[in-house]
């Protein structure tokens, strides 16, 4: 979503953010024809998985990417916070082996989700 | 949204209905006169038109759109409800009235401007005379060479491009029911669609561009084939269409016997004709599977000659389509918006639709204002997300550009006010009218709006119910709520329309459980007023009739910051199956605010068990997350409830917070009050979990738990 994508995905995938981060309006996420937002979240975990470097990241993006297509439209946002934390641990791990590319390829994915579920009402802006 | 959100440090637990009545009423915003004067719907006798007194005959307005084979009968049937059938005896093809019709009175008109992602790549022109040819050449493969017939089911597993318009045609055209999936979706998810439609065919493409990326796309072809394999559906051709000429953007190989380039299959049928089918009005046109469902997929059946007329005349009247408009509907094909207003009710109507690969913001968020002021687009349609995120990755970006919107509209999810005036003064530049428009993939087509020339806009607001279409509120009793009292509710449509959907494929009882066993009042009734059609939406009616969409009335539990809806929970612990009813209730929590704990009784000859409340709380610990698991699990002989049913929450929520239940002598089963507190009470005493003395606030907050 944005060329800054790197500190965005450090302020998304601060250890210490984690568990903090609030859930969207889940009692606000309406029928309507709200389908999309499944949809684009399964793109953008397919994305997650694609930028995963190890098995059971991959399998934790796969079954987050199973939850956004099978799970009530009112979780959405859950799966997102569960998405972000796996995004997280991925460019911790990046930063702490020092593989700088793979650290931009999984924080852009981080930033495009974080922008997404924002946009969405998924999850709030701070 | 901002406006729903909890108040800093506050951990009250509110109703979205309770939050959206101190939502400030906007002020009404007047559609430009050049607007009015041009609107194919400006003379004020149109409202007339479609008072309930003409109603269903109303529609006919609507089906004249159309071209049809025989006319109908009988407009509305209503003898097994709430199957409604409409325009009977009327006989149609939905690919003839969209393309044939067109093609012979201005072949040259542009039917469909494709719009590549890649800049560098040019727009593709299709004129009505070569989609004709298209979808008749294509018509012809899937006849003659696959051996699909009318009635079969082929599912589309297809990116934004003119291929899938081609294909939905050219299945449309001989009476093949056709169920998209989006695109981007697993191919997981696309073999469940395939096993539940029962398709032995399977049309893909092999890849598409997203962000500036090639996608390979066929390889999801054999997840899906795999996972409907599983399921006990094969499949035998997978018919993929290529992106490129003469490339291939798949690294998986094709499969010897089963998969086919439609390019060669084409080469053999290059000038062939098809005859239109001539199909029942009431006969399926497409499925469209609702994501988001636990269980087994629910592929809403609608029909051809009901939902082609309700897109037509919705695309005219609402959308306000000309035949010299060019029209760009920024969705995806995959879902319902995409079929109805980018497809079906734009082609019907014979203007220029266009079709966009990629992502908006791809390079940059000036894209979509570049295509707008390149193709002259002057109609432009999206959601409130997409509006969101346009307007933060470039706020300046579109008077930058040399385009002109007469009407844009807001599609999926209410939009905010400050956002909707983003998108009317700088997106619109202020000349556009909006229409904000609430509607499901059930629905087929609007089902609350303005009228864009006779009812102003109101920032926030969808607008009264659209024409022929007569919703109401209801409370969980059954009680209309009154328009201006302030109070939410469920959305319900009084009345069938004529693009309701028909069912639910292979699963008519979840269709008339889900839709409409709520609120009828007589299920022998052959009368449509028995049957108000439960949209599972919250509502609240303005005195002016305009209805604001809230989401569902639920209540919230906010546990350390996470807003969870309590039906959420409630349907995750539904899925065990020894469980019959379930609420969840809030306990206050100095540490977490308030934690969850869960109420459930079971069906018949089902036993209380240590093993059960573990697997009701794995069942929501596996669907919402860890933030969600409950508490505790209560396995309770039976619920307090009114004589209405209704479970009465806030008598348990007392319970488990060992607050005053309050009176409970109305209750339809009093004497339960006490047994569930006996046990609750004195298992917490038992573990040493009795919550401390609640706040008079806490208190409050308790007593109202539930809405009663």
């Amino acid at each position: 979503m944005s060329s800054n994508a790197a500190p965005d995905a450090i302020r998304t995938g601060a250890r210490r953010t984690r568990g903090v981060r609030r859930h969207g309006p889940a009692g606000l996420a309406m029928k309507m024809t709200r389908q999309y937002l499944a949809g684009e979240l399964s793109v953008l975990l397919a994305h997650l998985q694609a930028v995963a470097d190890t098995e059971a990241a991959r399998r934790d993006a796969w079954s987050l990417r199973h939850a956004a297509e099978t799970a009530p439209i009112p979780a959405l946002g859950l799966v997102i916070v569960r998405a972000l934390a796996v995004g997280d641990d991925l460019c911790w791990d990046s930063l702490h082996r020092g593989d700088t590319a793979a650290f931009t390829r999984q924080a852009a994915v981080c930033d495009e989700l974080r922008e997404f579920g924002v946009c969405a009402g998924l999850l709030d802006e701070a | 949204m901002a406006e729903s959100k909890q108040p800093q440090g506050s951990g009250a637990q509110t109703s979205e209905a309770q939050i959206a009545v101190h939502w400030r009423e906007e002020e009404y915003v007047p559609p430009p006169p050049e607007f009015v004067e041009q609107a194919n719907a400006k003379d004020p006798a149109i409202l007339d038109r479609f008072r309930e007194e003409h109603f269903p005959d109303c529609f006919k307005e609507y089906a004249d759109l159309l071209a049809w084979d025989e006319p109908w009968h009988t407009t509305l049937d209503t003898s097994n409800p709430p199957f409604w059938k409409w325009f009977v005896g009327g006989k149609l093809n939905a690919s003839y009235n969209c393309v044939d019709r067109h093609a012979e009175a201005s072949p040259d008109k542009t039917a469909i401007i494709f719009v590549p992602e890649l800049e560098t790549d040019d727009h593709v022109a299709i004129s009505y005379s070569d989609l004709q040819r298209q979808v008749n050449e294509f018509a012809a493969v899937l006849r003659d060479s696959v051996g699909l017939k009318t009635g079969d089911r082929v599912t589309l597993h297809m990116p934004m491009v003119p291929e899938l318009a081609v294909t939905m045609l050219a299945c449309a055209r001989l009476g093949v029911i056709h169920s998209q999936v989006f695109g981007g979706f697993s191919g997981t998810a696309c073999g469940h669609r395939i096993a539940d439609s029962g398709s032995r065919v399977l049309i893909t493409m092999d890849g598409y561009y997203r962000s500036g990326q090639v996608q390979d796309h066929k390889v999801k072809a054999d997840e899906a084939l795999a996972a409907a394999h599983q399921e006990g559906q094969e499949v035998d051709k997978v018919l993929v269409w290529r992106r490129r000429d003469g490339e291939y953007a798949s690294e998986t190989p094709m499969v010897d016997g089963r998969d086919f380039f439609v390019d060669a299959l084409l080469s053999d049928y290059k000038g062939a004709t098809v005859e239109p089918v001539s199909m029942p009005a009431e006969a399926p046109l497409f499925l469209m599977y609702t994501s988001g469902t636990t269980g087994r997929p629910k592929g809403c059946v609608h029909s051809t000659g009901g939902y082609l007329s309700y897109v037509a005349g919705t695309s005219k009247y609402y959308q306000d389509i000309h035949p010299d408009d060019v029209y760009w509907c920024m969705a995806d094909i995959g879902w319902i918006t995409g079929h109805s207003y980018i497809v079906y009710g734009p082609l019907a109507l014979g203007t220029t639709t266009v079709i966009y690969e990629g992502v908006p913001n791809y390079p940059d968020g000036g894209r979509p204002w570049r295509i707008a002021e390149t193709l002259g687009v002057n109609i432009f349609h999206t959601s409130p997300t997409a509006i969101r995120m346009l307007r933060k990755v470039g706020p300046e970006e579109p008077k930058k550009y040399d385009y002109h919107f007469k009407h844009m509209t807001t599609v999926g999810e209410p939009i905010e006010p400050a956002v909707w005036r983003w998108y009317h003064s700088e997106v619109g530049k202020g000349e556009a009218a909006i229409v904000d428009t609430w509607w499901q993939t059930e629905n087929g087509g609007f089902l609350g709006s303005t009228l864009p020339a006779l009812q102003p806009m109101k920032p926030g607001s969808c607008g009264p119910g659209v024409l022929g279409v007569y919703p109401v509120i209801f409370d969980e009793d059954g009680t209309e709520v009154a328009a201006g009292s302030g109070k939410a509710g469920n959305i319900c449509i009084r009345n069938p329309w004529p693009g309701i959907f028909q069912g639910v494929w292979g699963q008519p009882d979840r269709f008339v459980a889900t839709y409409y066993r709520k609120y009828n009042t007589d299920p022998d009734s052959k009368d449509w007023r028995d049957w108000p059609y439960f949209a599972g939406d919250g509502a609240l009616q303005a005195a002016d009739g305009y209805f604001r969409i809230l989401g569902r009335v639920d209540d919230v539990i906010n546990v350390a910051g996470h807003r969870l809806g309590t039906k959420e929970i409630e349907s995750a612990a539904l899925t065990v199956p020894e469980v019959a009813e379930a609420a969840a209730v809030p306990v206050i929590d100095d540490i977490r605010g308030r934690v969850v704990e869960v109420y459930v009784s079971l069906k018949p000859g089902f036993e209380p068990s240590k093993a059960l409340q573990d697997k009701v709380s794995a069942a929501i610990d596996e669907q919402i997350g860890k933030i969600a698991r409950p508490k505790n699990v209560w396995i309770v002989p039976d619920m307090p409830k009114t004589r209405s049913g209704k479970i009465m929450r806030r008598v348990i929520a007392s319970i488990s917070n060992f607050a005053d239940v309050g009176d409970v002598t109305t209750l339809a089963n009093p004497e339960i009050v006490e047994s569930i507190r006996q046990y609750v009470q004195s298992s917490k005493v038992a573990n040493d979990d009795v919550p401390r003395e609640l706040t008079e606030t806490e208190f409050e907050e308790i007593k109202k738990f539930g809405g009663e």
